[in-house]
């Protein structure tokens, strides 16, 4: 290998063809520009200069050829080369502009390989700088998008442990870096920039995530997200959706999917741009019987953007989304059943509904070119339904009546952010400052329904709940600062701080029902409660950055982070919890230290570093008792800040143009094969805690290893993938079980998936292929101790669809 | 890149190493086999024993309805109530797959009871019938009236056979029950010698502690006193409350479950928490089970006649098992790094 690599080395820019435009690139000082970026617009193909400046480019029978060179921190420069001036050495000197940020489009999409991009150090008003951050292109990524493939989608995200519980992506489940994927609730889940979340304070849980069709790009920033975005130990998620085609005053794009398992998908966006208007809306109808019995769904939603740009500074962009859903739940299976068979359910009674509702306002303003405000306003109307019999899975249904859940979670949120460029000791600093409000109300309830086998979603006694209702208001305040300080041209670093302040009420009823040994009812009481939580903390973060070169950057940063009380932590709902009047949020911090860089033109990407999250007063509950005038003391059950815990571990990613690496004329080469990696190594464990039973133990669901690798090609309109996925065992529980006779908690074994995606593009139609799950394993990747299950929930065998996409 | 996967393996290497699990601060195996084979087997075979021997019994009383075979049948209900005390707080493993435990659910109802042995046409082993099958069943059906007036009633042939029925389905039970613990749950219980929260010391102290709570302190002691209906007693929920047995077989539960945590001196729980530097805590809850069974000899049978007259002496009693609750369920458990995994019982 290595011998290869030196042979290329030395033959990267020898050129045989005779008939070649020369020239070479230069700054305004005549200073030589290696590594500029050709690119002729007749037929796409780009190439590069060598170390002296000079190029040598391969002609074809052009009348004329239209060539644009870029170089990062340069203007563009354009010339157009006719038969007249074919063989005049060319002198071209670039102009180094201040603005270092704006990159120029096509430099940002030669560096996406096949949904892999690296990250800006800004973006808008967002600084990246320091932080482990990647970003995912959908639309160069080879996968299966019309089934909201997790696995697939983020499988270049390096350190996740991803849940597959539903047969098409309705609920996304990821966790990274030790923490639970459980709804995603460990990451500060936002779309174009705000939270989708249910409440993104008291209950962080995503139970929307757009459709993957509709998406540009999604970036994920890990840990040190929390000065400019606020909590979250797993750091931040969000989804930015297409924009409008610039150049058309409609477009439609129309795809349906159809898969096994009766699979439906038809997506609809329509686009454009008239004038100062922009536009970009859809609507997504999905249903499926899916691979478990008693799994049925059908899904909507529709999003809809208008974008108003004022002039070139000033703009407004408003965004509703909308998202309906109804599912059946197959429930969980225990490990013999599961052994037995995968596919069956033995709950009929099990339905989810989710409505969500968001409603965003925006204004970008460029007050200067070193000044950008932007402000954001959200309200959210959305809620959650679940209906069902939740008793050990190694219990028959009684087919008595069901237990109903119900939600509704209503929010208000408004944001600024501010960016100010600014010059100090002849260098550039960023100052970026923001704030934030947010009011809100969450509600939960729960009841006894019908005993039917359609849920109703309807209380048996509204007005006198047999669980509990509580209502959270709530109220968080936030201003923060993030600054990039540039020490040297290569050497910056970054510094922030963010001030929380949090309140938050828990009010409603809950009943206690005294029952005697055979279940008869011998005293029914209704108890009020209330309980209020009010904080206001700062918290720190910095890092530091080196650049050796274009092609080599040292990183690490420090942030300081908190996960707030939930909801859920804050109500009584039985008379033996009692909660510890100081319970906290949980506080920690996340450290990264990394190398990212590229060789060979942007042919090889990597990105490897070492973390470590700390995670210092996790909330749970213990057994202890406290003083009963009658009873001298009584066992209740506390719930307090009870453990410390540590993950750390080691993040690799890498991805090479092989073909492009190793054929001799590259740069003319439609095809691309590129291989990638993404290795994670983590060891999660307990420091310590109340609850002796996880002194020491590791964290659960978190597996130790985990590899994502694949390969993509692509010639011409065709492109093929095919990606592995293993997933080293782990446990589910927070004491290291390894078999419970109610499979609530237990082992999750290995497991790995093959997939398989291919594309054609054939004028306006494309049609899409995706096999997944070839091998056909049968593996699950989470265990519940509850809703949905509890028990083993199942993941897909194997199931394929093809779409069909038409552009016009 | 060679380097690349030569580090790629070290590391592997390095996590394969730390594949190995919580390694227990204490041995296990032999509290599970002292537990399995002298109290567990033990119990379920003498139990299998009984009931078949009842069914014996009240084959020949159903040939011969006499006063003396009636007796005989009486006497032998009363040793099987006893001897399931032994088992009863085993609720996991073939005990919940055969539904065993739910053979002793009371109050019975004898609505219900009274409605099958009219219709003569019913399914005991439905949901619905929990409550009017096992023992509490046997224990109304065998103790509702006079001698005299039961050998009326049994010349009703749906009432014998009804009698018949819960008898058999209670021996086929214990039998199926014994059979599945000697011949693979034991070696399957044994084997598991891990301390997580799927463990055989963690499922034993959770039955454990959940007998002490719920059979125990609750049904047997606290709810007949009235500690959950605002002190006002309810006679008619002791256990056994026709044969008029309840507080005879509260000390049999405690004796069993004292049993368990002493083992042989150099067994089972107390030995593994002075094992473990706990011997204040050992020593405690040893004395603590003395005060419950002293406390225990206050209280005499019928307790539903003695609770009509008098409810503070038992609610004495009912504090003396709350003093050990706390021991065993929080200080024990903490102990021994095990996690209570059953739900919290109502208004505690």
């Amino acid at each position: 290998m290595r011998s290869i690599l030196i042979i290329l080395l030395s033959n990267l820019f020898i050129f045989a063809n005779a008939q070649n435009i020369k020239g070479k690139v230069q700054d305004e000082k005549n200073k030589n520009i290696s590594e500029s970026l050709l690119f002729i617009e007749n037929n796409g193909s780009s190439f590069y200069n060598d170390d002296k400046g000079e190029f040598s480019i391969p002609t074809s029978n052009f009348k004329s050829i239209d060539l644009v060179i870029f170089k990062e921190g340069f203007k563009e420069y354009r010339l157009t080369i006719t038969e007249q001036n074919y063989t005049t050495f060319l002198n071209i000197n670039l102009q180094k502009i201040e603005q270092e940020i704006k990159e120029v489009e096509v430099i940002r999409k030669k560096k996406t390989l096949f949904g892999y991009t690296r990250i800006k150090s800004i973006e808008g008003t967002t600084i990246y700088s320091t932080k482990k951050a990647e970003i995912v292109d959908m639309e160069t990524i080879n996968a299966n998008i019309a089934n909201n493939s997790s696995r697939q989608i983020f499988s270049k995200v390096s350190g996740l442990n991803i849940w597959e519980s539903d047969c098409s992506g309705l609920q996304l489940g990821i966790g990274s870096r030790g923490l639970s994927p459980s709804r995603t609730s460990n990451f500060n889940v936002r779309q174009n920039g705000y939270d989708i979340s249910a409440d993104a304070i008291g209950y962080p849980d995503a139970y929307f995530a757009p459709p993957m069709q509709a998406l540009k790009s999604i970036e994920v920033v890990k840990g040190a997200a929390s000065l400019q975005y606020g909590t979250q130990f797993g750091g931040l998620i969000n989804f930015k959706y297409k924009d409008a085609p610039k150049d058309k005053k409609i477009q439609l794009n129309s795809s349906l999917t159809y898969g096994t398992n009766n699979y439906l998908n038809s997506f609809t966006s329509l686009s454009g741009t008239v004038d100062k208007l922009s536009y970009y809306t859809y609507y997504q109808y999905r249903k499926g019987d899916c691979w478990r019995c008693n799994s049925d769904f059908q899904y909507h939603s529709a999003f809809a953007k208008v974008k108003l740009q004022e002039n070139e500074k000033l703009s407004f962009n408003l965004e509703y989304s909308y998202l309906g859903y109804l599912a059946q739940q197959p429930g969980g299976l225990t490990d013999y059943l599961f052994e037995q068979d995968p596919q069956q359910s033995i709950r009929d009674r099990n339905w989810f509904k989710v409505f969500w509702n968001l409603l965003n306002l925006k204004m970008d303003y460029k007050i200067s070119p070193k000044t950008t405000l932007n402000v954001s306003l959200l309200g959210q109307y959305s809620g959650r339904d679940a209906s069902g019999y939740l008793g050990k899975i190694s219990r028959t249904d009684p087919l008595t009546e069901t237990d109903l859940l119900q939600d509704t979670y209503t929010n208000y949120i408004a944001e600024a952010r501010l960016l100010q460029k600014y010059n100090l000791f002849g260098k550039r600093m960023v100052f970026v400052g923001g704030i934030r409000y947010m009011q809100g109300t969450t509600t939960k309830k729960q009841g006894a329904t019908s005993n039917d086998s359609i849920a109703t979603f309807k209380y048996s006694n509204p007005n006198n709940l047999e669980g509990s209702s509580f209502s959270f208001p709530n109220r968080n305040m936030s201003v923060f600062t993030e600054n990039i300080f540039n020490i040297t041209n290569n050497f910056s670093l970054t510094f922030g701080a963010r001030l929380e302040y949090l309140k938050q009420k828990a009010s409603g009823y809950y009943r206690i029902t005294n029952l005697d040994f055979a279940g008869n009812v011998l005293l029914d009481t209704t108890i009020l409660e209330t309980n209020t939580l009010q904080r206001i903390f700062p918290f720190f973060g910095g890092g530091a950055s080196y650049k050796f070169n274009n092609q080599l950057e040292v990183y690490s940063n420090i942030s300081q982070n908190y996960r707030a009380v939930g909801y859920n932590d804050l109500r009584i709902t039985n008379p033996n919890l009692i909660i510890d009047n100081n319970l906290e949020d949980e506080r920690g911090f996340n450290f990264d230290i990394g190398v990212k860089g590229n060789a060979k033109n942007e042919l090889f990407f990597y990105d490897a570093n070492f973390f470590i999250l700390k995670y210092n007063n996790k909330i749970g509950t213990y057994f202890t008792t406290v003083p009963d005038p009658i009873l001298i003391n009584r066992v209740v059950r506390y719930r307090s800040n009870i453990s410390s815990a540590i993950s750390y571990g080691i993040e690799l990613f890498a991805q090479a143009d092989i073909y492009r690496l190793l054929a001799k004329k590259k740069e003319y080469a439609p095809v691309s094969l590129a291989l990638f990696a993404n290795v994670s190594l983590i060891n999660a464990s307990y420091l310590s805690s109340q609850q002796t039973a996880f002194n020491k133990k590791k964290i659960e669901d978190v597996p130790p290893f985990t590899l994502r690798t694949g390969i993509d090609f692509k010639w011409k309109k065709l492109t093929l993938g095919a990606q592995f996925s293993y997933t080293e065992k782990h446990f589910s529980d927070a004491t290291n079980t390894k078999f419970s006779a109610d499979a609530t908690v237990g082992l999750i074994p290995s497991y790995y998936t093959l997939d398989f995606n291919a594309g054609y593009q054939w004028k306006i139609l494309k049609l899409q292929l995706a096999l997944n799950n070839l091998t056909n394993n049968k593996y699950f990747t989470q265990r519940a101790d509850g809703y949905p299950g509890p028990g083993i929930l199942p993941a897909d065998a194997f199931n394929a669809n093809v779409t069909l996409s038409v552009e016009l | 890149m060679r380097n690349f996967i030569i580090l790629l393996n070290l590391l592997l290497a390095i996590t394969a190493c730390k594949t190995d699990d919580s390694s227990a601060k204490y041995d296990t195996s032999i509290t599970l086999n002292n537990v399995t084979d002298n109290i567990i087997l033990t119990g379920y075979q003498e139990l299998a024993n009984n009931t078949s021997l009842l069914q014996g019994n009240i084959d020949v009383l159903k040939s011969n309805i006499t006063e003396e075979n009636l007796i005989i049948v009486q006497n032998s209900f009363l040793s099987t109530y006893t001897t399931w005390q032994k088992i009863s707080m085993f609720e996991f493993g073939p005990s919940v797959d055969e539904a065993l435990t739910s053979l002793n659910i009371y109050p019975t109802n004898i609505d219900r009871i009274n409605d099958n042995i009219l219709n003569g046409n019913y399914n005991l082993e439905s949901a619905s019938n929990i409550v009017s099958t096992g023992l509490p069943a046997l224990d109304y059906l065998l103790f509702n009236d006079t001698k005299a007036n039961i050998l009326i009633k049994l010349a009703d042939l749906n009432y014998l056979n009804y009698l018949v029925a819960v008898t058999e389905q209670l021996a086929t039970k214990s039998n199926t029950v014994n059979n599945n613990w000697k011949n693979s749950y034991s070696a399957t219980f044994k084997a598991s010698t891990a301390i997580d929260a799927g463990s055989s010391i963690s499922i034993l102290a959770n039955a454990f502690i959940l007998n002490f709570e719920k059979n125990g302190r609750e049904a047997k002691i606290g709810i007949p006193a009235g500690v959950r209906t605002l002190n006002e007693a309810i006679p008619s929920n002791v256990e056994s409350f026709y044969s008029g047995n309840s507080i005879a077989l509260a000390k049999e539960q405690i004796a069993i479950l004292k049993n368990i945590y002493e083992g042989n001196g150099s067994e089972n729980y107390k030995a593994i928490l002075t094992g473990l530097g706990k011997k204040a805590l050992a020593d405690n809850i040893s004395s603590d089970f003395i005060a419950i069974e002293t406390s225990l000899n206050t209280l005499t049978d019928p307790f539903s006649d003695m609770l009509t007259a008098d409810n503070q002496t038992a609610i004495s009693t009912y504090a003396e098992y709350q003093k050990l609750l706390p021991l065993l369920k929080v200080d024990m458990t903490a102990a021994l790094g095990l996690l209570i995994t059953y739900s919290d019982s109502d208004g505690d």
